[in-house]
C-alpha cells in the first residue's frame, strides 16, 4: 500500500527555490533514504511533508488523503511523525518524562480523559503507561538514564531519545532527520540496528542522512536531491552507479 | 495646507526617519550578530543624549566634540555591558530578554537618580534658517540630516568593504562557519554590540539639541525602532531603511496633524504587520 | 515523590492561610489593609503573567485586561444596572473572550515579537481609553471626567439567610473578597501547573516544534492558557474598579504591566508561589518605604539583573545550598570580568 505520496512539491523563499517540483512515493514497510549535498533541500522537504512548512506548490498525500495543509500535530494523530536534526528535546524534563509527554498526546482519546479522573482509573492507567514507556526506553537503550535530565545526556543518547520520543506516538510513517549525525562508529552500528528493528516492528521509515554507508545498508529505496530537485530515485545499487549522483557529490569514494 | 507646512512636515519626516534608521540599524546589527533582542536599546539612545549634554553643557565642550565623545563612551559602555552581562547567557533566549529589561530599568533609574528627572536641553547649536524660494529650512535640522546621512553611509560602507565589517557579516550569516575560518566570533560580537550601541547613541546625540532630554525618553524611541525593524524585516538592512522612512514620514504627518494621538498609527500598522506578515517587507525570518 | 503524607510545605501553607484570614481582625489600620489589598490585586495579575510565561511568552499587557475587566464591570453596573456579583464573572468572561481573539494570532509570534506586540497593545489601549471619554466617562450618568470614571459603586451587600449581612463599606469585606479571588486563582493555576495540562505547557515552553510533533495542538493550548490568564485578570480588574471606586486610563498603563512582569521575575517563575511572593513582597515594600518607592526603578532593575545571572528561578528558589552556589558564581563573574578586560576586548 502506498503510504506517502508527494506530488510536485515546491518551496520558494523569496528568490530562492529550496525545493523544486519533487515527486516520490513511499510504500508500506519501505525504508526510504533521502540524500543529497548540503543545502539540497532535504530538511525543507521534511518540513513540508510533516506540516511545519506550507508548500508553495504541490501536494502531500498520506494513505490517499490530501494532508498538505494539515498541522504537524494533526499529522501525528494520523501516524506521520518526524524527528529533528538538532537535539530537539524537552531539555528540562527527565528522559522518562520526555517520552511520557509524547506518549500521552498521540491519540485523540487520550485527551478526552477528564482532568480529574478517578484515582483507581488513574492508578491502573499509570501502571500501563509506565510499562509502555519503559519498553520504549529499553528498546532504545535508555533505561539506565530514565531519571536523567535530557540536557545532561551525551550526544548519542540525545539522538536516541529523539527517536524514542517519536516512536512513543505510535507512528506508522517515521521521518528520521539525520539520526546518525555526530555519532562514533560504534554508536552508528547500534543506532542502525535500532532503526532496522523499528522497521521490523512494522513502521515505515524515511531517513535523511549523510552517512552513505549506513544509508546504502539500511534503505531499500533512495531519493537523491540536489539544488532542490530530485535527480535520481532507485535502489542503493542504482543510485551508487548513477552518474548524476556521483557528480553531485564530487567524490565516488563516499558512495562505497 | 500650505506648501510651507508640507515642506516642514517633509523635513521633519526626513529627520525622524534618519533618527529611526540610526537607532534601528543598531538594533538590527545587534540582532544579526548576537541573535538577541534588547529592550535596553532605548536607554542607550537616551544615554547618548545625556552624555552629549554632559560634555557640551556641563563641561562646556564644543558640541561636535561632545557628540563624538558621547558616541565613544557609549561604544565602550556597550561593549562592557555585553561582555560582562550578556555574553555568558547568549544562548538563552528568554533570560537575555529579561536581562535587557533589567538593564534598561537600571540605566533609566540611575540617570533619574544622578541627573534628576527634570528635562534638560542643549542650546541650539546652529541657529538660523536658510531661505530657498520662500521655504524656510532650519539650519540645525539640515545639519542633523546631513550628519545622519553621512554616518549611515559610513556604517554601511564599513560593513561592506572593511575587513572587520565583513567578518561581522560572516558571523551574522553563520557563526559556526565564521569561527571555523578563524574569525574571533566572541570578541567581534562584543564589538558589534558596541557598534549597535554607538549608532543609537549617535541618534541620541544628534537629537539632543532638537528634542528635550529626560530619563524616560528612550522608551518611545525604542518602540519606534522595533516597529521599523519588524516592518522592514528583521535582519534586512534595506528593510530598516525603507521601514525607517515609512514610519518617519507616517509619524511626521500624524503628529503634526493630530498631535500625540498620531503615535497610534504607527502602532496599529505595527500590530497589523506582526499579525499578517511577521517577516516584514524585506525580511526572511518570521 | 509521595512518601510523606503531610509535608512541611503543606503545614506552612495552612499556617499562612490561617494568618491571612486573621489579618483584618488584628490589623485595624485601614491604610495597611489597603496596601495588602493592593498587593493581593497585583498578585492575581502577576499570576496571569506567570501562566502566560509558562507557554514561553512574555506578556506586557496584563494591565490591558485589567482595564477590560474594570471598564466592563463598571459600565455594566452603572449603565445597565446589573449587580456587581453578575458583572464580576461577566467581566472575566469578556476579558477571556477578548484574550482569545487577540491571543490566537498573537501567540504565533516568537517570544520577543509577542512581547513587543503586547507593548503596542498597551499603548493603543491607553490612547483609546483616553479618547473615548463619551463612553467611559463624561456625560451619560457616569460621574467623572473625560479620562476617568469616578464614584463607582461598591458591590451589593451579600445577604445569605442565616448569616449576618456582608456590607462592602469598610476595608474588611474587600480584603476577604480579594483574598478569596487570590486563593481561587492560585488554586486553579496550581492545579493546571501540576496536571497534564501543565506538562503540556511546559513542553510547549521548552520546545514548541517538538511539542507539535508529538501531537500537541500548540496553538490551542497557548491560547487556552492566555485566555485563562485573561479571565482571572479580568476578574481582578473588576474587583479593583469597585474597590478603588475611581479609575483612570493611567491605572492600566504599560508601566503597570511591566510591574506585574517584574514581580513574577523577582518572585520566581519556577512555581505558582513565586509570583505571589514577588507581588505581595514588592508591593508592600514599595508602599511602606518611601526610599524604595522613589528608587524602585533602579531597585527592580538591579534585582532583575541579579536574578537573571545568579538566580534564574527567582527569589522563591532561594535556600541555603543555592546561597553558597551563588557566592561561588559571583566570584566566577568577577574573574571573568577581570580576565575579559585584560585579555582582549580591545585587541584586534
Amino acid at each position: 500500500m502506498v503510504l506517502l505520496e508527494v506530488q510536485g512539491l515546491t518551496k520558494r523563499f523569496g528568490g530562492l527555490t529550496a525545493v523544486n517540483d519533487v515527486n516520490f512515493t513511499v510504500i508500506e514497510r519501505d525504508m526510504m533514504g533521502v540524500i543529497g549535498p548540503n543545502g539540497a533541500g532535504k530538511t525543507t522537504l521534511y518540513n513540508m511533508v510533516s506540516g511545519f512548512l506550507k508548500p508553495t506548490k504541490g501536494r502531500v498525500f498520506y494513505k490517499g488523503e490530501n494532508v498538505t495543509n494539515l498541522k504537524p500535530h494533526e499529522l501525528t494523530f494520523k501516524g506521520l511523525v518526524r524527528t529533528f536534526q538538532n537535539n530537539n528535546l524537552f531539555q528540562e524534563m527527565t528522559v522518562f518524562k520526555n517520552v511520557l509527554v509524547a506518549h500521552q498526546h498521540h491519540s485523540k482519546d487520550m485527551l478526552r480523559r477528564p482532568l480529574f479522573a478517578s484515582f483507581a482509573v488513574w492508578k491502573k492507567d499509570r501502571q500501563n503507561i509506565e510499562q509502555k514507556i519503559m519498553k520504549i526506553l529499553g528498546y532504545m537503550g535508555l533505561t539506565p538514564f530514565k531519571n536523567e535530565m535530557a540536557k545532561n545526556l551525551p550526544h548519542g543518547l540525545q539522538r536516541a531519545l529523539g527517536i524514542a520520543i517519536a516512536s512513543a506516538t505510535d507512528p506508522e510513517l517515521l521521518l528520521l532527520d539525520e539520526p546518525l549525525t555526530g555519532m562514533n562508529p560504534q554508536e552508528v552500528i547500534t543506532m542502525t540496528g535500532l532503526i532496522n528493528g523499528l522497521r521490523e516492528k512494522g513502521i515505515t521509515i524515511m531517513v535523511v542522512e549523510h552517512n552513505m554507508k549506513a544509508i546504502m545498508k539500511l534503505c531499500n529505496r533512495i531519493v537523491v536531491l540536489n539544488f532542490g530537485k530530485k535527480i535520481a530515485e532507485g535502489s542503493p545499487m542504482e543510485i551508487q552507479n548513477n552518474k548524476e549522483v556521483i557528480e553531485a557529490y564530487l567524490g565516488a569514494e563516499e558512495l562505497r | 495646507m500650505t506648501v510651507e507646512s508640507i515642506v516642514q512636515i517633509a523635513i521633519n519626516g526626513v529627520m525622524l526617519s534618519l533618527m529611526y534608521i540610526l537607532v534601528s540599524l543598531g538594533l538590527s546589527y545587534i540582532f544579526s550578530m548576537l541573535r538577541i533582542i534588547t529592550f535596553a536599546h532605548g536607554e542607550i539612545y537616551m544615554l547618548g543624549s545625556y552624555f552629549t549634554y554632559i560634555f557640551a553643557v556641563q563641561m562646556g565642550l564644543n558640541y561636535f566634540i561632545a557628540l563624538v565623545l558621547a558616541i565613544a563612551v557609549m561604544f565602550l559602555i556597550g561593549m562592557g555591558l555585553e561582555r560582562v552581562l550578556w555574553h555568558p547567557i547568549l544562548d538563552k533566549h528568554m533570560p537575555c530578554l529579561i536581562l535587557s529589561l533589567g538593564i534598561s530599568l537600571v540605566l533609566s533609574g540611575s540617570v533619574a537618580l544622578i541627573l534628576g528627572e527634570r528635562e534638560k536641553g542643549i542650546p541650539t547649536v546652529f541657529t538660523g534658517v536658510i531661505n530657498i524660494s520662500g521655504v524656510v529650512f532650519s539650519v540645525e535640522r539640515l545639519v542633523m540630516v546631513f550628519a545622519s546621512i553621512v554616518l549611515i553611509f559610513g556604517v554601511l560602507y564599513f560593513f561592506r568593504n572593511h575587513k572587520l565589517g565583513q567578518a561581522m557579516r560572516a558571523i551574522a550569516l553563520d557563526p559556526e562557519t565564521a569561527a571555523l575560518q578563524g574569525i574571533p566570533v566572541g570578541r567581534l560580537q562584543t564589538v558589534g554590540f558596541g557598534i549597535g550601541c554607538a549608532l543609537a547613541a549617535t541618534a541620541g546625540g544628534l537629537m539632543a539639541p532638537i528634542f528635550s532630554i529626560f530619563p524616560t525618553m528612550g522608551l518611545g524611541v525604542m518602540v519606534k525602532a522595533f516597529i521599523v525593524v519588524i516592518l522592514g524585516g528583521l535582519g534586512s538592512i534595506s528593510g530598516v531603511i525603507i521601514g525607517g522612512f515609512i514610519i518617519g514620514f507616517l509619524d511626521s504627518f500624524s503628529l503634526t496633524l493630530v498631535g500625540n494621538i498620531g503615535n497610534m498609527f504607527g502602532f496599529i500598522l505595527f500590530i497589523l504587520v506582526l499579525l499578517i506578515r511577521p517577516k516584514g517587507i524585506m525580511g526572511y525570518e518570521a | 515523590m509521595k512518601h510523606r503524607i503531610i509535608s512541611g510545605k503543606i503545614i506552612a501553607g495552612v499556617i499562612l492561610l490561617i494568618l491571612a484570614f486573621l489579618i483584618p481582625i488584628f490589623l485595624d489600620n485601614p491604610y495597611y489593609l489597603h496596601i495588602i489589598i493592593l498587593a493581593m490585586v497585583a498578585s492575581v495579575a502577576t499570576l496571569g503573567v506567570y501562566l502566560i510565561l509558562q507557554t514561553g511568552h512574555l506578556s506586557l499587557a496584563q494591565a490591558v485586561f485589567m482595564a477590560i475587566g474594570a471598564y466592563s464591570s463598571t459600565l455594566l453596573v452603572v449603565r445597565v444596572g446589573l449587580s456587581f456579583w453578575l458583572t464580576l464573572p461577566l467581566s472575566g468572561l469578556i476579558a477571556a473572550i477578548l484574550g482569545t481573539l487577540i491571543g490566537y494570532p498573537a501567540l504565533k509570534l516568537k517570544g520577543a515579537y509577542f512581547a513587543i506586540l503586547t507593548f503596542g497593545l498597551s499603548e493603543v489601549t491607553r490612547l483609546v481609553l483616553i479618547n473615548s471619554g463619551s463612553v467611559t466617562g463624561g456625560t451619560g450618568g457616569i460621574p467623572g471626567g473625560i479620562s476617568g470614571i469616578r464614584a463607582i459603586p461598591a458591590p451589593n451587600p451579600i445577604a445569605i439567610p442565616g448569616l449576618p449581612v456582608v456590607e462592602f463599606i469598610s476595608k474588611g469585606a474587600y480584603y476577604y473578597l480579594s483574598l478569596l479571588l487570590l486563593i481561587i486563582t492560585l488554586v486553579v493555576i496550581y492545579i493546571i501547573d501540576r496536571s497534564r495540562k501543565g506538562d503540556i505547557l511546559k513542553a510547549i515552553k521548552q520546545s514548541e516544534s517538538l511539542a507539535e510533533s508529538v501531537g500537541i495542538d500548540v496553538a490551542k493550548y497557548k491560547t487556552l492558557a492566555f485566555a485563562t490568564a485573561c479571565f482571572f485578570t479580568g476578574l481582578d480588574g473588576a474587583f479593583f474598579a469597585h474597590y478603588i471606586k475611581c479609575i483612570t486610563p493611567d491605572d492600566f498603563g504599560f508601566w503597570i504591566s511591566i510591574d506585574y512582569l517584574i514581580y513574577a521575575i523577582i518572585g520566581g517563575t519556577g512555581n505558582v508561589f513565586g509570583p505571589v511572593l514577588g507581588a505581595i513582597g514588592l508591593v508592600i515594600l514599595t508602599n511602606l518605604s518611601t526610599i524604595l518607592a522613589q528608587y524602585h526603578v533602579i531597585f527592580y532593575g538591579a534585582i532583575i539583573i541579579f536574578i537573571v545571572i545568579l538566580l534564574p528561578e527567582g527569589l522563591i528558589s532561594l535556600h541555603p545550598q543555592k546561597f553558597r552556589w551563588i557566592c561561588r558564581r559571583f566570584k566566577v563573574i568577577k574573574v571573568l570580568t577581570v580576565s575579559g578586560l585584560k585579555n582582549g576586548v580591545f585587541r584586534k
